[in-house]
């Protein structure tokens, strides 16, 4: 697919240190040393675990004590260029609602600079051609989902962080989407990690490890 | 009271007030406290004064009753908008009880939500009847009648018609700004849904501004009591801050992931209030120089600007409810008073400016809205 420009080596990719998130004095999530090479990483965990919190701290969404370096770029103390390795798709995302899918894909693809090809191919796949003039309030909940996954996708980010992306989403764009991952890892050497508690299609996503969120933390499995 | 109504209640009156909690401070502030103590005569005195002034002027009384539509027009605005909203679809559910009765409470639902405008009929009534002005208090008392009673009537054909959206306007924004900058996001939220809100703020702040100011006449020239009122203005932008702050945390919290340099961010945030600052500022300009010294036209356009951006920057801080942000607000109040008397106003707009800055960069990626 264009639009991509670099080939990313398969090193050390995300390294979490001394990462600590509190809310109202209760320590939610406590990640000592995380390593996490290029590849596609399925996060496990019951709910309330800290899948999601993980997730947005690797975005920069929210503050937490610790650093986080992408490929050895800091996210505390380079925000900016960290930033530009990163997206993320949220589990439940919201967006205002008198705004239309065309101009929410127009914003993204001006600040992450995609090219009008990607974005095009992008519009495609996800079946959101029939929909961009609509405003996103009269979007179903499954075409929002359809949306974040796209704006998450849009750009040159190695790194895109996909929460409960099966959810809400109907079967057709459920199965499409394992396919889309595998391309744009294989094809274009993209990072991948997403939370689900649904197991994609049987054999049609091979992730390369597992993580799991229990105890306040986040290990790989064996 | 029967359930339905308990239920009409809640859902509607109960949002309403809490939602608007700021606009109608503002006007009550305006009405009881800063009006009775800028004018030397007493409350009650001055009121009179008022009302007499519109019994008897047509051209005042005109301008009221437009003041009047336009805050009907923001309670019509309210109830389409919340019925079209998810949390509330289930009133839909309404019409399937009989018409008359449904619009008896939504007579009654308009009745309380346009509360604060028949009380000061009321009194305006009594001073008419006192002063013989009947005529002038038919049409007073028909006016808010037929505003009643068209509003409970348009309400019912929303029940009846669900997704209506007759009254709405559509704003245009060219489709290259709108896709690009951040600040077209508010911009857009604030004519789609706080026209009213915009417009009552800005006419407030404009009009006592080239009131107040083209009355400086000749060797009277003192801008102290303008000042304050300016700034009392000025702050009440603090509703609109503080409801473009939660849209931002509610629905534009992806903004804060994506790779944007926080001067950048600060830049938008700095477009956005000049874009709504731009009526102050022509206002500003149409009294300068006849009726304002160049330099405190300055003043005033920095000291303006400056509040707003601290306004939106201690929002940064932490997440302040619309109570503890109104409290934060009354003490800047109080600050910019003690500058006005003590002369300092421009050390004030300095810091404004600085401190907006410093809480903006230091903040912005340490705030967490929960």
């Amino acid at each position: 697919m264009p639009g991509f420009s670099k080939k990313v080596s398969w090193i050390l990719m995300l390294e979490i240190r001394s990462g600590k998130k509190v809310y109202d004095g209760r320590e939610i999530l406590n990640i000592p040393r995380l390593q996490l090479d290029k590849g596609i990483y399925w996060l496990q965990g019951i709910n309330g675990s800290g899948k999601t919190t993980f997730l947005r701290m690797i975005a920069g969404l929210i503050p937490f004590s610790g650093d986080i370096l992408f490929d050895g770029i800091s996210l505390h103390q380079h925000p900016l260029p960290y930033r530009r390795q990163i997206s993320l798709a949220e589990a439940e995302p919201l967006y205002p609602s008198f705004i239309t899918g065309a101009e929410m894909i127009g914003f993204y693809q001006h600040i992450r600079k995609a090219t009008a090809q990607q974005t095009g191919q992008l519009i495609h796949l996800f079946g959101m051609r029939p929909h961009l003039a609509t405003p996103i309030g009269a979007y179903s909940s499954g075409m929002i989902k359809r949306l974040s996954l796209l704006l998450a996708l849009l750009g040159d980010t190695p790194l895109i962080l996909l929460d409960e992306p099966l959810a809400t989403l109907d079967a057709e764009a459920a199965h499409r989407l394992p396919d889309l991952i595998r391309e744009y890892h294989q094809d274009h050497g993209k990072s991948f990690i997403f939370s689900s508690h649904q197991s994609f299609a049987a054999g049609s996503l091979t992730v390369d490890k597992k993580l799991m969120a229990a105890s306040q933390t986040i290990q790989m499995m064996a | 009271m029967s359930i339905t109504r308990t239920v009409l209640l809640k859902s509607l009156v109960k949002t309403f007030y809490r939602q608007n909690a700021g606009l109608l401070a503002f006007f009550l502030f305006m009405l009881l406290g800063a009006v009775g103590r800028a004018n030397e005569a007493g409350l009650l005195e001055y009121h009179y004064a008022l009302i007499r002034g519109m019994l008897i002027n047509p051209g005042f009384l005109i301008l009221v009753l437009l003041l009047w539509f336009l805050y009907a027009m923001k309670c019509e605005q309210f109830i389409s908008q919340t019925l079209r909203t998810r949390d509330y679809s289930f009133l839909y559910t309404l019409s399937f009880m009989k018409s008359g009765k449904v619009f008896r409470l939504l007579l009654l639902v308009e009745a309380l939500i346009y509360l604060p405008v028949l009380w000061y009929v009321l009194v305006i009534a009594g001073v008419g009847i006192h002063l013989h002005q009947y005529a002038q208090v038919v049409v007073v008392l028909l006016f808010n009648l037929i505003v009643c009673l068209l509003s409970a009537r348009w309400f019912l054909y929303l029940l009846h018609n669900p997704g209506t959206n007759r009254f709405a306007i559509r704003w245009k924004i060219p489709v290259l700004i709108r896709r690009k900058f951040y600040w077209t996001f508010f911009t857009r939220y604030l004519l789609n849904h706080r026209k009213v809100l915009l417009l009552v703020i800005k006419l407030y702040n404009c009009s006592i501004l080239y009131l107040m100011v083209s009355r400086q006449l000749g060797e009277v020239y003192d801008l102290s009591m303008i000042l304050l009122f300016y700034c009392f203005g000025m702050l009440g932008h603090g509703v609109i801050i503080h409801q473009f702050r939660d849209l931002e945390e509610s629905r534009l919290s992806f903004y804060r992931g994506l790779p944007v340099s926080l001067a950048g961010r600060f830049i938008q945030y700095g477009c956005l209030y000049f874009i709504l600052f731009i009526p102050e500022i022509i206002t500003i300009s149409r009294l300068t120089p006849a009726y304002l010294r160049p330099a405190d036209a300055l003043l005033f356009g920095f000291l303006g600007y400056g509040l707003l951006l601290l306004l939106n920057s201690l929002l940064f801080i932490k997440p302040f409810g619309k109570k503890q942000y109104l409290k934060i607000v009354v003490v800047i109040f109080f600050i910019l008073f003690a500058g006005i008397v003590t002369g300092t106003m421009i050390w004030l707009t300095m810091l404004s400016f600085l401190f907006s800055v410093y809480l903006f960069f230091s903040r912005y990626y340490r705030y967490e809205s929960v």
